[in-house]
């Protein structure tokens, strides 16, 4: 019987071994399942023990002592290491839960796919939701989607799930323009063929996956239906930056690799790409291509009205008169900055290299108040800009105004684009 | 046993044909082992052709041979049912052609071992397909040089299929034999006990005997393949015998082809249950027991009830096809082949200065799934006071539910339509 690899990157995961008892008890044919983990622990967490599982030759545990990971793009890149020809490849995280047959139900919808003439189909979603404990009740009965929110300023696109509309209707999967790194079920060569970068940390990882796969000939779907549920919380659990002293640095680095994926950095762009080795783009479409179909451009960072309108890839009509440029900045202003308990004006801004005004939004007494009290754990407050220019700010600045002491010190910080 | 003892039966149903002769000579020149080459031959002659005369080889004990006068023979299935049940002895392999062949050196040889390879991996192995062609009078100059397949082309109205042949894409690559959806008639190779268990049904007349092959012998649990080497050449021979062939005599005896051929299609139609019709009996000649004609749908990615087709099988990719076991799913992951008869009636146009006559057909929301102008011919006769009329076939993954007549005219504008709706 056709097999599959099985992609779980575990970060010291108290939902690690409930997440394999729910795999192997609701797929048809578990013996068919070729389960590679990246075993990332510490000896401190007892409950977090694969004892049960060590010895079934279905399992391919990699250990890795918690301080020598290096991030989830590198577990990935040693768990494919592992891969040995299975028919089907299957990345998940180590939080999930199945429904019944998942493995038969996925199998089919590749060949369903593949039978309409699609011969590479990939898989992918934002998982709907679970709680470890309330389950099964705090199931989600929801499909998502993938959408883009925004371009970061350092380059990678920022996604967020989306309900799928009309999912209820549909009666197979629709097209999409991105991958997400905790649902992939395809083809086993996608493994050969869009190898993991282990160079990239995290932002960034889901849109150029998804991009590499495009130009290797991948077509890209959103499911119709429910094959499991992921866990997002996460609360009070270990993840691997709070662990990491250097994550900071990595996360830099990981943008810097996206921009010279995307030729989004000055230089010549082949030069750079040449540099990413096995990690670059295919030869069946181009990145033109990609971005046509998704409604993006890197270079310039733009969008395509119907992709911020959530409609469904490949893109109508004409590409590049729908291409907008969104500027959106998250303005992270110190609490102890502010410590006056009058305010009632903001005056905020985006500005250029000289200090001229580009987008000015001011806040409110109302939305400075609902920005305080927004969260009393959190040393900052997040005011959110978004605006259409072609020009990408230098720095931002905020101006607050107290009734009883007038104009405060202005606060100014450079945008970091790297 | 010795291998090179293992016989092969070549089976040779010849209407008056002058290439059997070449043919039976060149089979026997280049096998490697001619002592074990045997022949069956029904050979439906007239006196007067003289060109395939088989005196020379009456007495030689490889020759078995069956002599039919044309006026008496009943179709080409007719012919191959009596090599087949009269003929063929204690061969052990069958080698179906027609009787117009060449043969590469040592094609006994190369056969048997794509066979036996097939069989060790636990396939009944059928080795068949579309010959590649030579040229009886530019020989073996005109030979082509790479190996075919049969490719899916469309169904016909009937309910049969319209196969043509194509290059076998990768041959240069293969190491074995490549998975077929179909048979041909004119090249299988099998043991001779699939001769014997899927008989030619004399019922069917020349058009479906195909496809009536491949299902029966897939769901006999055989499985076809196409030879990714070149083994043997076939001349389709219609031009050089134009005025001799099966056709023409019947048409000139009186006998009516078209009423013969619409009951042969009717008799495909039930076998891979299409139609129903309990009075049709299919006795001898019916679907197997090991696999069913849904399995045959499958691995093909055809569906013969609704005439519909695979994407993965009109790209011509290799079968099996992608294997969906939930049957709902199964049906919707096709293409259908939708026929539709285009009447543009003049009475309800008012002008006779159209530019642009647009037929298109709409989904239930008006969207449109296809369109086309009609051309300049069919437009001018249209002005001229003439219906336009035609059939139209096309693909589609969701039907049309309205087809829209729309004219236009430089005074008028687009301002005439007539629409009408399309019924199951």
């Amino acid at each position: 019987m056709a097999k599959i690899f099985v992609s779980i990157a575990a970060y010291r995961d108290p939902e690690l071994l409930p997440t394999l008892n729910d795999l192997i008890a609701n797929a048809k044919n578990p013996k068919d399942l070729v389960i590679c983990i990246a075993w990332q622990h510490a000896e401190e967490d007892t409950w977090d023990t694969l004892d049960k599982y060590k010895k079934d030759k279905r399992f391919k545990i990699i250990d890795i002592p918690y301080q020598e990971a290096k991030g989830v793009c590198d577990a990935r890149n040693l768990i494919q290491q592992q891969y040995d020809g299975e028919d089907y490849y299957f990345q998940l995280d180590s939080h999930h839960r199945f429904i019944k047959d998942w493995d038969q139900e996925l199998k089919e919808m590749i060949s369903y796919l593949q039978c309409r003439g699609y011969y590479k189909p990939v898989l992918s979603t934002y998982l709907p939701s679970y709680f470890p404990d309330k389950d099964p009740d705090g199931r989600l009965h929801e499909v998502w989607s993938l959408n883009i929110d925004r371009f970061m300023p350092a380059g990678a696109i920022f996604l967020r799930p989306q309900g799928l509309d009309g999912w209820r209707q549909m009666k197979e999967p629709v097209f999409s323009r991105f991958l997400s790194a905790h649902f992939i079920f395809t083809i086993g060569k996608f493994v050969t063929e869009v190898p993991y970068d282990p160079n990239l940390y995290f932002h960034g990882e889901e849109s150029s996956l998804a991009a590499r796969a495009y130009t290797w000939g991948y077509d890209l779907f959103n499911p119709h239906k429910i094959y499991a549920w992921h866990e997002y919380t996460r609360e009070g659990k270990k993840k691997h930056w709070d662990d990491s002293q250097d994550w900071k640095a990595k996360d830099d680095a990981s943008y810097a690799r996206f921009r010279k994926l995307f030729g989004m950095d000055p230089g010549c762009t082949p030069c750079q790409r040449k540099l990413l080795g096995p990690y670059g783009f295919g030869m069946v479409r181009t990145l033109e291509a990609f971005e046509r179909y998704a409604g993006l451009k890197f270079a310039t960072r733009q969008i395509h009205k119907q992709t911020l309108l959530h409609k469904l890839p490949p893109i109508e009509g004409d590409y590049e008169s729908g291409l907008c440029n969104m500027i959106k900045v998250c303005i992270d202003v110190y609490k102890g900055s502010l410590p006056e308990t009058d305010y009632d004006l903001f005056a905020v801004a985006l500005i250029d290299e000289k200090g001229a005004d580009l987008y000015r939004n001011d806040c409110s007494e109302s939305e400075i108040k609902g920005l305080l009290n927004a969260d009393e754990n959190d040393k900052f407050i997040h005011i959110w800009r978004e605006y259409e220019d072609t020009r990408q700010p230098h720095s931002w600045r905020v101006w607050p105004h107290s009734k009883s002491k007038g104009w405060m010190e202005k606060i100014e910080q450079v945008i970091s684009y790297e | 046993m010795n291998k090179n003892k293992e016989t092969i039966l070549i089976h040779l149903p010849s209407y008056r044909d002058p290439e059997l002769i070449p043919t039976i000579k060149d089979a026997l020149a280049n096998a490697k082992y001619p002592k074990r080459v045997h022949f069956g031959i029904c050979r439906q002659y007239c006196e007067t052709d003289g060109f395939d005369n088989l005196d020379e080889y009456r007495e030689d004990s490889r020759f078995h041979i069956m002599d039919v006068p044309y006026k008496e023979a009943e179709g080409l299935p007719w012919a191959r049912a009596q090599i087949n049940e009269k003929l063929l002895t204690d061969q052990d392999y069958v080698l179906q052609l027609d009787s117009h062949h060449r043969f590469e050196k040592d094609w006994d040889v190369t056969l048997i071992d794509m066979h036996n390879g097939l069989e060790k991996k636990g396939h009944k192995p059928i080795l068949a397909g579309y010959l590649p062609l030579y040229d009886p009078y530019n020989d073996p100059k005109g030979r082509a040089d790479v190996p075919w397949q049969q490719q899916f082309v469309c169904f016909y109205p009937h309910g049969t299929i319209f196969i043509r042949p194509a290059l076998l894409e990768g041959w240069q690559d293969m190491t074995e034999p490549a998975m077929s959806r179909f048979l041909s008639g004119h090249f299988c190779f099998a043991r001779s006990e699939w001769a014997r268990e899927i008989k030619h049904d004399p019922n069917i007349y020349f058009s479906g005997e195909e496809i009536n092959l491949t299902v029966r012998s897939y769901t006999h649990g055989y499985d076809m393949f196409h030879p990714h080497r070149i083994v043997i050449w076939h001349s389709t021979m219609r031009e050089e015998r134009s005025g001799i062939l099966k056709w023409d005599d019947d048409s000139k005896n009186g006998v009516d082809w078209s009423k013969k051929q619409a009951d042969s299609r009717k008799r495909i139609r039930v076998l891979l249950g299409s139609e129903e019709d309990a009075t049709m009996d299919l006795t001898g000649y019916d679907i197997g027991k090991v696999r069913t004609v849904r399995d045959y749908e499958k691995y093909a990615g055809v569906d013969f009830k609704r005439r519909a087709v695979q994407q993965y099988t009109l790209d011509n990719k290799y079968p099996p096809n992608p294997y969906i076991e939930n049957d709902e799913l199964w049906e919707q992951s096709f293409t259908r082949s939708f026929y539709y008869l285009v009447n543009v009636n003049k009475h309800d146009f008012s002008r006779n200065d159209y530019k642009f006559v647009l037929i298109a057909f709409d989904d239930e929301n008006g969207i449109s799934i296809n369109s086309e102008f009609v051309d300049d011919g069919r437009l001018k006769e249209f002005n001229e006071g003439k219906n336009i009329h035609y059939e139209k076939h096309f693909l589609i993954t969701k039907k049309p539910t309205k087809v829209v007549y729309w004219a236009f005219s430089d005074a008028g504008g687009w301002g005439e339509r007539a629409e009408a709706l399309i019924q199951d």
